[in-house]
């Protein structure tokens, strides 16, 4: 996918907040037409990256580009780029048809009809204030919403949160169908790496404001593995691989590396491993992150 | 654009509507009622040479406490659409989260803001147009015995209550843009809509007081509103009992007022003021809807 044109791209990109970096030195490509699942602890700055993509934040350093072009408060950026912010806030008193009316008013390529079939499909209540609605059925209208403007790069920012399992799993049905000719570049954040796999096909990883990951999922999984040994020191192996996680029991040591080439010695056992594990690795790198892996049993509760 | 304000404005429009329909309720009978007396009073007076001394009396005798009521509150309204619909303008955005939607469709901030004030201004110039229209109406009568200047008479006539209407306005959704919370913008525009009205009725307006000295048996002149009057100069009236005494000692008074001349001058004057200060507030919303981060 490498060879692909760049859908977001940012170079350094660092934000801010009076002392403390929302994010730091992120610098990340998204090809054109993936699905990236943006994922990390409360606080790693997925919501900072998503807004400074959308141009509702602006870098303390780098630069980003989506689509070619800075974020900035022009129409023809507007209106190619999607966003669904957090909470999923839409005007309480007003109904989907009157939010949709409205977005026919706010843009130019406005495609009402698809977007009252989808929620039709759904069986989603068009006359009703959105107040009155499920929290599945909101984000679903807001989902409409953003897809109604035809966007070619869609920004959401954890729209699974308050959602149910069912309510998750339609949601990114509906994510997924929507995304299948490949014309429509995805950026989703979320706690729920459980839920991702399933739609994504690429990852950003970030955690403690940084950009530990940012590759095609296939790649992540290729790329890491588990080796369970005898117990010893990793010095070794961190001479050669990428160390990201080391447990050592009395007996054991079990070591998640990121590979860049054959594991020669013969006293380490080889295994594949999952994406969440992996991601949980990562997380767990810092231990002022402890909160990471409690965040990931989302999938669960 | 104007549709999503007007979707999200309709009630407070009706309202809005709403009540000026009914202070024009209280407001035209009782406007034909002190017309009518008015008209009788005077008539009595030049035919019949009766009450002329006393017209206002005869007038407001019966009208007098919804007169002072009805003006009062008049007084209040344009705070009132500062702090009901100025006010949530932008920080209700923020509360809700709706900016996010907003400010990421296919208009850029910078229309936003521009048609939300555009609309915002004129819906406040026409609503205190037609408050100002109804007392300036209501209060012909009683300009005619009491003067047009005095304070509260003056505030919710002519054209000023345009002004302070807009102003409020104004003042509401610029609060309501820097601190991005309900509440905080309705404190400070509360505080600071009483603040300027009152350091302008009472420092700004007494600059076009005419001041001068006239015999100790004169006072201020008819329709004027006095800011003062002492009795100075002379020479041995302590003993003097009466004005004319201390006048024949040659003590004369000292008068301040606003002539009511100074009527149309003075709106004029403070209705720009207000106006040029919603400008620079509507000019901070533009900056900080348009720049500050969201």
């Amino acid at each position: 996918m490498s060879s692909d044109p760049l859908a977001i791209e940012t170079v350094g990109l660092g934000k801010c907040y009076r002392s403390t970096w929302g994010l730091r030195d992120c610098s990340i490509d998204v090809p054109e037409g993936s699905i990236s699942a943006l994922v990390g602890p409360n606080g790693a700055g997925k919501t900072t990256l998503l807004r400074l993509l959308m141009g509702l934040r602006r870098p303390t350093s780098g630069k980003a580009r989506v689509l070619g072009r800075p974020p900035a408060q022009e129409e023809d950026f507007l209106a190619s780029v999607g966003f669904l912010a957090q909470d999923i806030p839409l005007y309480r008193q007003l109904s989907a048809a009157e939010h949709l009316r409205i977005g026919a008013h706010l843009n130019r390529g406005w495609d009402a009809v698809a977007a009252e079939q989808r929620l039709a499909g759904l069986r989603i209540p068009l006359d009703r204030p959105v107040a009155s609605l499920s929290g599945g059925q909101r984000a679903q209208v807001a989902l409409s919403l953003a897809l109604a403007k035809r966007p070619r790069v869609l920004l959401l920012d954890e729209p699974l949160a308050a959602l149910d399992p069912l309510a998750r799993r339609e949601f990114l049905t509906s994510l997924a169908d929507v995304t299948v000719d490949g014309d429509v570049t995805v950026m989703l954040s979320s706690h729920l790496v459980h839920d991702l796999e399933r739609v994504c096909n690429h990852l950003i990883l970030l955690t403690a404001s940084r950009v530990r990951l940012c590759a095609d999922i296939d790649d992540v999984l290729s790329d890491h593995r588990v080796l369970v040994g005898p117990r010893r020191s990793t010095a070794e192996l961190e001479h050669l691989f990428n160390v990201v996680k080391a447990t050592q029991t009395e007996r054991q040591s079990r070591v998640l590396v990121r590979l860049d080439g054959p594991v020669l010695d013969p006293e380490w056992e080889t295994s594949e491993v999952g994406l969440e594990d992996i991601i949980l690795g990562y997380m767990s790198q810092d231990d002022t992150l402890a909160a990471g892996p409690l965040s990931l049993a989302g999938g669960v509760a | 654009m104007t549709y999503l304000i007007w979707r999200l404005h309709r009630v407070h429009a009706i309202v809005a509507a709403g009540v000026i329909v009914a202070i024009a309720g209280l407001i035209v009978p009782s406007g034909i009622a002190i017309a009518n007396s008015y008209h009788h009073a005077v008539t009595n007076c030049s035919i019949n040479h009766l009450g002329c001394g006393d017209i206002g009396g005869i007038v407001f005798g019966s009208n007098g406490v919804f007169t002072s009521l009805v003006q009062d509150l008049a007084m209040a309204i344009p705070l009132v659409f500062g702090i009901l619909w100025g006010a949530p303008l932008v920080a209700g955005e923020f509360e809700a989260g709706t900016e996010d939607f907003a400010w990421t469709q296919g208009v850029t901030r910078r229309r936003w803001v521009l048609t939300n004030l555009g609309w915002a201004f004129l819906v406040a110039a026409a609503w205190g147009g037609a408050l100002a229209v109804l007392f300036t109406w209501w209060r012909g009568p009683d300009n005619a015995i009491d003067g047009p200047v005095k304070f509260i008479y003056f505030d919710v006539q002519g054209i000023a209550p345009i002004a302070y209407t807009v102003f409020a306005m104004a003042l509401g959704i610029a609060a309501g843009a820097l601190f991005r919370r309900v509440v905080p913008a309705i404190m400070t525009t509360l505080v600071a809509f009483v603040a300027v009205r009152i350091v302008t009725a009472l420092y700004f307006r007494p600059l076009f007081a005419v001041t001068k000295n006239v015999s100790a048996l004169a006072s201020t002149p008819p329709l004027s509103y006095s800011l003062g009057q002492d009795i100075l100069g002379g020479s041995n009236t302590v003993a003097c009992q009466t004005l004319k005494c201390q006048a024949a000692h040659g003590a004369y008074n000292h008068i301040s007022y606003l002539p009511a001349s100074s009527f149309w001058p003075l709106q004029g004057v403070e209705s720009g003021i207000f106006l040029v200060l919603a400008l620079a507030l509507a000019f901070f919303t533009y900056w900080s809807v348009t720049t500050r981060e969201a």
